[in-house]
């Protein structure tokens, strides 16, 4: 048992700290809400340039080969500032994709451009219900041809759609019989994308495939074994997502605790009434246990191949947490912590994006539920 | 990060855990464990000088004093292990507590004559802190202890204080100069209770057991080595704690083995409709919500002993630890009551475990007072851990 970060993990949080408060300060954020691919071309290259995209990519396709419980430390730090943009489609989900079913030639293709910021991935997966079960693929099909599969179906929820390079497609195979993924340029002929409003400054998507022609060499991994390999990054998202929030819920309680420490009423700082005070340290609480949850179930995907239940618990938790974590700060800040210019709101409705993506509390209740036999 | 045990510890688990096996009377699933402040006492000290020979009741001590100097994490699996199976034996106040005090602070002669038997499981103690004044403010206490030449004369009453009843021996606090600043008069006292002046009073808790008892003394003449450390340095004597683990993994280990108990009982209980209880969503979703508290605050214990191993001070941790745990103690006990319906008001036969969590409900409703209220753990985590002002150390302008 070591619960402590490991001599990378430390430079990798300290470094990204030093550079996310210095360059992707809360005025940046906000506006790269209404930018519309959500991070300049000047951050990306930075994040190139310091090995971030490639944190997770073999040294033989050019990356840095670290591990996914490395990436969840910077993950932390990219919570704590409040950065989303293309990163996460691109560096969790996407590359796990590929390395978990890529072929040799797509891997050698699509991953060392990944890494230098050529590349970005997005997954599209979702359809009307929002859920993340296999039965959520129900229009989107791939006919087998001679020459390889003619796609059809529209997706929703699709991550950074609009600023993609690549799509990462799961479609019914025909007949129904199992779930298919296929590699395809945005570029393709047939794709219409359009945009779904969401209040955290994320990019969502539509993303309509009408008549596509896929190669044979575009599928990723074999036909209808693509629930395996989605259900292995939606482990990595799950988590990947959960570190985000603790990240971000250690941020949220640094807040409140500068303001309750400043703000007087009655003469005092409010922080020295004990019924603040309890709020406090019920945040502190939740942070704490957020941070255990989400580093356990990163650094069993990492290393062990029974990630599934604490992957649950992780995010069954620490999306009910960082709720209650913003919750609490609000109360704590007044009115203030109410109002659009005050930074606390940026968090809180970026929460609502973390909450849901790969499952909120209550579908990962459920898992939690089958898992355990109950 | 590495969220797994060495295979050193899992070896030592295994070891333990079929020790435990085989010396619980029957099967394991049926095993409900002793009372040991009740009719249980005899079999939990037979255990415990077992624990003894075993080398594993003093497992936290330094090998000078015949212990192991097992590391945090290796007394973790002991309390989790013991725990989850319900096992007596475990000498917190001895073992735990006074026995560590005596190393840094006994004198050599004191260390003789009270660490054997402790480390051999021969003897109970027990802890006179609380007065019926003085409960989360400890160090307002009044106990008086005079020095009279050629002893101290001891006047006072301690309360709520566990195990007296049983006990031999009590390590207890008492006001040495009463013109001091409260933490700098205290002192820290050896007494042995069955003296003709210390009368033991039982209190029946609401749960109808003698757990508590109040303690008095009346005029009762201790020898001048019953003083352990320095006069009026029995507030800092008192808080050394040494290399015990304080992780407060007994609550989750308890729960999880209380849980799986709960999970078998509404798997094989039906509704009216002849469906078993584990469908009804409500509960389910319960279950869920227990299982994740049980990890949460395991976790936390996990994270105490870490800090520990690292040479770190857990305060915060330690009362995170200590409020998740005792909160989730409450709530196991609730859901194996409601789960019963109309069953879950009888204390008989006829009810689920024989009214097993019903008695626990009652019992567990002073984990969240004892050993610090969680308000006081509140105020630590906020004050010490967040560096927030102290309400009553403030200095007001009032106009």
């Amino acid at each position: 048992m070591d619960l402590g970060l490991s001599e990378i993990q430390k430079m990798l949080q300290e470094s990204s700290r030093a550079f996310l408060e210095e360059n992707c300060p809360m005025d940046f954020i906000r506006a790269m809400e209404s930018d519309e691919i959500g991070i300049t071309d000047e951050i990306w290259n930075n994040i190139a340039e310091m090995g971030w995209l490639g944190l997770m990519i073999p040294e033989e396709y050019g990356g840095s080969g670290f591990n996914f419980d490395d990436m969840s430390i910077l993950l932390e730090e990219m919570g704590r500032v409040g950065l989303s943009g293309p990163f996460f489609s691109t560096a969790i989900t996407g590359v796990q994709t590929l390395l978990l079913s890529g072929t040799e030639e797509q891997k050698k293709e699509i991953l060392p451009k990944i890494g230098t910021g050529q590349i970005k991935i997005s997954l599209a997966f979702n359809e009307k219900t929002g859920s993340f079960d296999e039965s959520e693929i129900s229009n989107t099909t791939s006919i087998k041809n001679n020459e390889g599969w003619t796609l059809n179906g529209e997706k929703l929820f699709v991550n950074d759609a609009n600023s993609a390079d690549y799509f990462i497609v799961a479609a019914s195979t025909e007949n129904q019989e199992g779930t298919s993924l296929f590699l395809v340029p945005k570029d393709t002929e047939g794709i219409e994308i359009q945009k779904m409003e969401s209040i955290g400054g994320e990019k969502i998507y539509k993303v309509n495939f009408q008549e596509i022609k896929l190669e044979s060499s575009q599928i990723i991994g074999e036909e209808g074994e693509g629930w395996n390999t989605l259900q292995k990054v939606f482990n990595y998202g799950a988590s990947g997502k959960s570190s985000e929030m603790s990240g971000a819920a250690a941020k949220v309680m640094d807040m409140t605790l500068d303001y309750i420490k400043d703000r007087k009423q009655f003469d005092r700082p409010i922080g020295s009434f004990q019924a603040v005070q309890h709020h406090a340290a019920d945040m502190a609480i939740l942070t704490k246990v957020s941070t255990q949850f989400s580093r356990k179930a990163s650094w069993k995907l990492t290393n062990t191949d029974d990630a599934d239940l604490d992957v649950n618990r992780s995010k069954a938790y620490v999306s009910k947490a960082f709720h209650d974590v913003c919750q609490i700060s609000h109360q704590l800040h007044g009115a203030i912590g109410y109002t659009w210019d005050y930074d606390l709101q940026v968090l809180t409705r970026k929460m609502q994006h973390q909450k849901l993506a790969f499952g909120d509390s209550n579908f990962h209740n459920k898992k939690i539920s089958d898992k355990l036999d109950l | 990060m590495r969220y797994e045990f060495s295979k050193e510890d899992e070896d030592f688990r295994q070891e333990l855990r079929s020790w435990i096996r085989d010396e619980i009377p029957g099967e394991f699933k049926d095993w409900q464990g002793v009372d040991e402040a009740a009719d249980g006492f005899e079999y939990g000290l037979e255990i415990r000088r077992k624990l003894a020979k075993k080398g594993w009741l003093t497992m936290a001590w330094p090998k000078e004093y015949g212990g192991q100097g097992a590391s945090y994490m290796k007394q973790v699996i002991f309390n989790e292990e013991m725990s989850y199976h319900r096992m007596p034996g475990r000498d917190g106040f001895g073992a735990k507590m006074l026995g560590p005090t005596l190393m840094v602070h006994g004198t050599e002669e004191q260390k003789k004559r009270f660490l054997p038997p402790i480390a051999n499981g021969e003897v109970q103690w027990c802890q006179g802190y609380s007065e019926p004044d003085s409960g989360s403010d400890l160090a307002s206490l009044k106990l008086k202890v005079e020095d009279k030449g050629d002893h101290w004369l001891v006047n006072g009453t301690k309360v709520w204080t566990s195990m007296a009843h049983k006990a031999s021996w009590i390590f207890f606090l008492g006001r040495t100069d009463p013109d001091a600043p409260k933490h700098k008069g205290i002192s820290f006292f050896l007494a042995n209770i069955k003296d003709a002046n210390i009368q033991v009073k039982p209190i029946i808790n609401m749960a109808g057991s003698h757990h508590f008892n109040q303690v008095i003394f009346e005029d009762v003449k201790i020898p001048k080595d019953a003083l352990i450390g320095e006069l009026n340095k029995g507030w800092y004597i008192a808080a050394t704690l040494l290399d015990f683990e304080r992780s407060g993994v007994e609550y989750p280990a308890t729960a999880r083995r209380n849980f799986e108990e709960i999970v078998e009982l509404v798997k094989n209980t039906n509704d009216s409709n002849g469906v078993p209880l584990i469908q009804d969503p409500y509960i389910n979703k319960t279950l869920v919500d227990l299982d994740l508290d049980i990890e949460a605050a395991r976790l936390v214990a996990y994270e105490v002993a870490y800090l520990q191993s690292q040479g770190e001070v857990p305060s915060i941790e330690g009362s995170v630890a200590k409020i998740l745990g005792t909160q989730l103690s409450q709530k196991v006990a609730k859901i194996g009551t409601d789960f019963a319906g109309l069953y879950g008001q009888l204390s008989d036969s006829s009810a689920p475990f024989d009214g097993k969590y019903l008695k626990q409900q009652l019992t567990v409703t002073a984990y969240t007072i004892f050993a610090g209220t969680t308000e006081i753990q509140k105020n630590i985590i906020a004050t010490r851990g967040l560096g927030l002002p102290r309400e009553d150390k403030l200095k007001v302008n009032s106009k």
